[in-house]
């Protein structure tokens, strides 16, 4: 907190539009800060987890005329809901587990993937958001639902011959779709060379000067297609495409000085969703280093590799102040940034990059070269390295109360750690 | 072609007069020179960075034109060290810039990669000046 007045913008005597709007923001958190400061202690601030299950929990059973507009959406609203209720610890009760069932199926399409409502055509956005929703109730029930043959043939036929994805058949391409279809493949067993073939390359072209990654060739990085760039590049272990120091620094310029947030692009506002999609790279970013780390020093050994894991390489207590101090709404549920109204978009992108801050989830590099060398000595699969992601033991950071603590994410896919493992698992076993 | 190309640079410095901060149009400018069919020359690319350094001038603070020029210099001749005096200017106490040290760091880690390993010092003390100053949450 002591950095608070030295971290304003400054205006260089040419103030524009985007600074005047910038200030603004600064202006409004400064005061929530300084209150804070003067108030009480940063060690004293609270997740308000009994609100926001609350302000979830209503969402399940009844929603407001405006949701309309997001009527093509339904499968994201029972994924922000059902992750944010598992990240704060809530169980999955039965009945819950049932309705969930019963809803998802009738959204699925027989032609395979799933729609955002009933009789509506495939999408592969909201295919991710029903899977990882499937993924959180988390049983056998939940996980047969899913058609997986017509699933693998539907995303075979969104992919095109560049490599890339679209969202829908005769629907835009951009790299979320590459994100979303290569996730789901993981999580069901369905990854194979014909359906990854090209992306990674496609997905480098989207590399821009500035080190950050857009959703096409050429446009501007953003941090959600950044995320999406990043995790399908790590699904296909093709990460080494990418120019991941310049990917850094541009990630890391992105956490903004006084609010402590993540923007989603240069010179815009801070959003508190960020501190999911930019602040989930991190994880990510040092699994390829620590990597590349221990490829250059060979080094063979349990006790050595623990020298090599990369330590966060963000403020982590900055992010966490923000989303506690200043996203969290006072009837429950968290925003994009003070005084806009709280939603269950921002609502899970707030808790799953508060959890993925709080834990050091790392790759078990260890578990790799085990795995590496049964008799068969073939590579470990995607579905393989994705159970390999661990929460590193002693390596949490808690701002705030002790229990503040959320659940563990998976940084690829977004569930929780055990409901993505538990999946995994399930359809290891099963061939397509 | 239909001369798609031919006013994107100018609707460019159109957006960039009314906001200097305006990451798309920095984005939207290198994207008319270098995915133009027409490949863009040194010359060119030259003026693009006394383009890039006048706009820094107008304000130091601002990241666009600052990652833009370094998006310029990796794609041609130019070596990063022409950025060196303006990187210095703006370290000065009483108009400094976390870019322009941090475009110093890069310019001394290209003298490092090239083995003039003397400013390897300066560059670890200017990391430690940002770090412990000027950009305290990117330490």
């Amino acid at each position: 907190m002591h950095r608070l007045e030295t971290s304003f913008s400054y205006s260089d005597n040419h103030a524009t539009d985007s600074y005047i709007a910038q200030s603004k923001t600064e202006h409004d958190i400064y005061v929530i800060y300084r209150r804070l400061n003067t108030t009480s202690n940063v060690g004293e601030l609270k997740l308000e987890r009994e609100k926001h299950i609350k302000f979830l929990e209503r969402g399940l059973t009844r929603l407001s005329g405006g949701f309309v507009s997001l009527d093509a959406s339904k499968p994201w609203i029972a994924y922000w809901i059902l992750h944010s209720l598992d990240l704060l610890g809530t169980p999955m009760t039965e009945d819950l587990i049932k309705r969930g069932i019963s809803t998802l199926s009738k959204y699925q399409n027989s032609t395979g993937g799933f729609g955002g409502g009933s009789d509506q055509i495939s999408h592969v956005a909201v295919t991710y958001a029903a899977v990882n929703a499937l993924a959180v109730l988390g049983t056998q029930e939940a996980y047969d639902i899913i058609d997986r043959e017509n699933l693998y043939k539907w995303l075979l036929k969104l992919k095109q011959p560049d490599g890339s994805f679209v969202m829908s058949e005769g629907g835009e391409v951009d790299v979320r779709g590459a994100y979303c279809a290569l996730s789901v493949a993981v999580l069901t067993n369905i990854l194979t060379p014909e359906l990854t073939a090209g992306t990674a390359e496609w997905i480098k072209k989207c590399q821009n000067f500035d080190g950050g990654i857009g959703g096409v060739p050429g446009i501007e990085a953003h941090g959600g297609y950044a995320f999406c760039a990043l995790a399908a590049m790590e699904i296909m272990g093709k990460t080494d495409l990418l120019d991941i120091p310049r990917l850094l620094k541009w990630a890391v310029s992105l956490q903004m000085s006084l609010e402590g947030g993540f923007q989603g692009r240069p010179n815009k506002l801070v959003d508190g969703c960020y501190s999911f999609w930019v602040g989930g790279l991190f994880p990510l970013i040092e699994a390829i280093l620590t990597r590349r780390q221990f490829e250059r020093r060979n080094i063979a050994g349990e006790e050595d590799l623990a020298k090599f894991i990369a330590q966060p390489l963000f403020d982590q207590e900055a992010l966490q102040v923000y989303i506690l101090a200043a996203c969290q709404s006072p009837g429950g549920g968290l925003m994009d940034k003070p005084y806009l109204n709280p939603d269950f978009y921002h609502t899970c992108y707030c808790l799953s990059g508060l959890s993925s801050s709080q834990h050091h989830i790392i790759y078990d590099l260890n578990g790799e070269l085990l795995g590496n060398n049964d008799e068969s000595t073939k590579k470990l699969s995607a579905l393989e390295k994705s159970l390999l992601w661990v929460e590193e033991v002693l390596g949490e950071n808690v701002v705030g109360l002790a229990e503040n603590l959320l659940r563990p994410t998976h940084p690829i896919h977004n569930v929780s750690l055990n409901k993505a493992r538990s999946i995994i698992k399930y359809f290891k076993e099963k061939e397509l | 072609t239909f001369n798609l190309w031919d006013n994107e640079l100018s609707f460019v410095e159109d957006l960039l007069e009314k906001d200097v901060r305006n990451n798309s149009a920095w984005n939207q400018r290198y994207f008319a020179i270098f995915y133009n069919p027409t490949k863009p020359s040194e010359e060119f690319l030259k003026k693009e960075v006394e383009y890039g350094i006048s706009k820094i001038k107008l304000a130091p603070n601002n990241i666009s034109p600052w990652n833009y020029i370094k998006g310029i210099i990796a794609k041609s001749n130019i070596e990063i060290t022409v950025l060196e005096e303006l990187c210095k200017t703006y370290s000065q106490s009483d108009t400094i810039s976390p870019h322009a040290l941090g475009c110093l760091v890069d310019i001394y880690e290209d003298h490092v990669k090239r083995g003039l390993t003397d400013k390897k010092e300066l560059g670890i003390k200017t990391c430690i000046l940002l770090a412990e100053k000027h950009d305290t949450i990117r330490k």
